[in-house]
């Protein structure tokens, strides 16, 4: 008898019955367990993207997308020039010396965080490039004497082999070419770079007369009315008995008139000219006037232009003889002149009109 | 309601006694029903198995428009269809042959009882497999010609027809044998 009663049938129905459910609930909990995951996941999604749709994070350019302080291209370049420095040859020394120099002097006296200088572990560990200190790349500011013109006195005493090397030629538009004051011969006679004295665009130094011994060729304002940096001429060094400085003997206000004082530098150690004018160009109220152009006319010919700078302070230098002719105006080609400047003394000379709109008080001071 | 409408009841509010109760009294009839479309007890069998795994698990709904013997030969039939739709012809070792014989005549005795009515079974054997199914459910099942219509989804005129047809052919063979069935 191979057929099943009744109750075998039951229990086998039962049975396959279980069997059914618990199918049915194994399949459940893994529809459940996924849709609860896939939830999770777009909810996730959904989240991450109404944040960034919100802009609560934004990504912070100072911190993603830049590689660290001490990882640059020009750190990359130094510790591959110096391999290839190395790598070149032993037997020549001299001339690999000379490729390694800069760096190495830029490199000399620092170290990086292991302490070890990055040539060593330029050669120690070539697959991760150390952390090197690369003065070129970032400057300390108070290694510039640019910079923070402040600290100028500190600057000075800093030797020069620890600024930067300036490849910034001598400015091409200079009209009248003049010698480029080399690094030895500053002013000061320190060993500040001169070159570098005109490396920053952005600080002060120029709007001071006290520190701008330059002069100025014919050269094009900038955008901004500011001037166009030339390089430093050849400069005397004043007599010490002699003030940088002349107090006008006008009875115009004379709190706009005194120049920004320099702690570090008195009128002893100013760089000046043998011949020089200087002044500030002011309105009728006694505003100063930025981007007014002087020019100064020697012997018929011009001897130097200069533009105001916001302070409406100019200064010429650089020019041979007297009387000089000084033209003002408000762009250059429209000049108000005052001829036949006294040599030697200072003095105030008024301008009216050398715009033709409106009214200008031109001071001018002026020495030999 | 009848018994099985009752029983189907309680097993729907949580008593399985009640769908024993439903294989204890439907189970053999329904497996020699199932018998008459497969033509192997045990694969009829099989598939009345099926048939109460079906209500046991999806549990349809029973609306009482006919007697639950016919709702449940209904979808007896429907899973027999499908099984020889799936697997048509089972063919049957020659040794499963005397078991199986003995089997039917076994289940043939504890259901049909009455020595005539299995005398008139033996004859439907040989039969086509539709005269069969509607003599099985006329004479065996009692079901009325419109219950019988229900279950082989046939029109009333259609399985009388057939009812007709399929009473004349087991006469016929019946007649062979020397055997004189009164209600025929």
């Amino acid at each position: 008898m191979f057929m099943k009663n009744y109750k075998e049938m039951a229990d086998a129905v039962f049975a396959r019955r279980d069997e059914y459910v618990a199918g049915v609930k194994r399949k459940k909990k893994i529809a459940l367990s996924t849709g609860l995951s896939l939830c999770a996941i777009c909810l996730a999604t959904l989240g991450a993207i109404g944040i960034w749709k919100t802009g609560i994070v934004e990504p912070d350019p100072s911190i993603i997308g830049t590689r660290p302080d001490y990882f640059t291209e020009s750190t990359e370049q130094s510790v591959n020039h110096t391999l290839n420095s190395h790598a070149t040859s032993e037997g020549e020394q001299g001339s690999t010396a000379e490729q390694v120099t800069p760096n190495t002097q830029h490199n000399s006296g620092t170290t990086n965080v292991n302490g070890t200088t990055p040539t060593q572990n330029a050669t120690s560990n070539t697959e991760k490039p150390p952390k090197v200190t690369d003065p070129v790349e970032k400057p300390s500011k108070a290694t510039d004497p640019v910079e923070k013109p402040t600290d100028a006195t500190s600057a000075i005493d800093r030797p020069a082999t620890s600024t930067k090397p300036v490849t910034r030629p001598t400015v091409p538009v200079v009209s009248d070419p003049v010698e480029t004051m080399p690094a030895t011969e500053s002013p000061t006679g320190g060993n500040i770079d001169a070159t570098a004295v005109t490396d920053s665009t952005e600080n002060d130094f120029w709007d001071e007369p006290t520190m701008a011994p330059t002069q100025v060729p014919d050269v094009p304002p900038t955008s901004d009315g500011r001037p166009v940096k030339p390089t430093l001429p050849s400069v005397e060094i004043p007599s010490a008995t002699e003030p940088y400085y002349t107090e006008p003997c006008c009875t115009e206000p004379t709190e706009n008139l005194a120049p920004p004082t320099d702690p570090t530098m008195d009128a002893t150690d100013a760089p000046t000219a043998g011949n020089m004018v200087e002044g500030k160009v002011v309105d009728q109220y006694g505003n100063p006037v930025k981007g007014a152009v002087v020019k100064v006319f020697s012997g018929g010919e011009s001897a130097g232009t200069y533009i105001t700078d916001s302070n409406g302070y100019y200064f010429i230098s650089g020019f041979e003889d007297h009387p000089l002719n000084l033209g003002f105006g408000a762009d250059e080609g429209n000049y108000v002149s005052i001829s036949n400047l006294p040599s030697g003394y200072s003095n105030i000379y008024t301008a009216k009109n050398f715009t033709g709109s409106y009214n200008y008080i031109v001071l001018v001071c002026s020495k030999d | 309601m009848d018994n099985g409408a009752s029983s189907y009841r309680r097993f729907l509010d949580g008593d399985d006694k009640g769908f024993i109760e439903i294989i204890k009294d439907y189970k053999d009839g329904l497996i020699l029903y199932l018998n008459n479309y497969t033509d192997n007890i045990y694969t009829a069998e099989d598939i009345a198995e099926d048939t109460f795994v079906k209500i046991i698990t999806k549990k349809p709904r029973f609306s009482g428009k006919s007697s639950f013997k016919t709702w449940l030969f209904a979808i007896g039939r429907n899973c027999a269809l499908d099984y020889l739709r799936k697997h048509k012809a089972k063919e049957i070792s020659f040794d499963e042959l005397p078991e199986m014989k003995k089997d039917t005549e076994s289940l043939e005795a504890e259901y049909i009882k009455k020595e005539d009515h299995i005398i008139l079974h033996r004859a439907m054997e040989r039969l086509n497999p539709q005269y069969k199914q509607i003599l099985w459910l006329v004479y065996f099942e009692n079901f009325s010609n419109k219950e019988a219509a229900i279950v082989i989804k046939k029109s009333i005129h259609n399985t009388e027809t057939l009812l007709y047809r399929a009473k004349k052919s087991l006469k016929s063979e019946l007649d062979k044998e020397g055997y004189v069935y009164e209600k025929l």
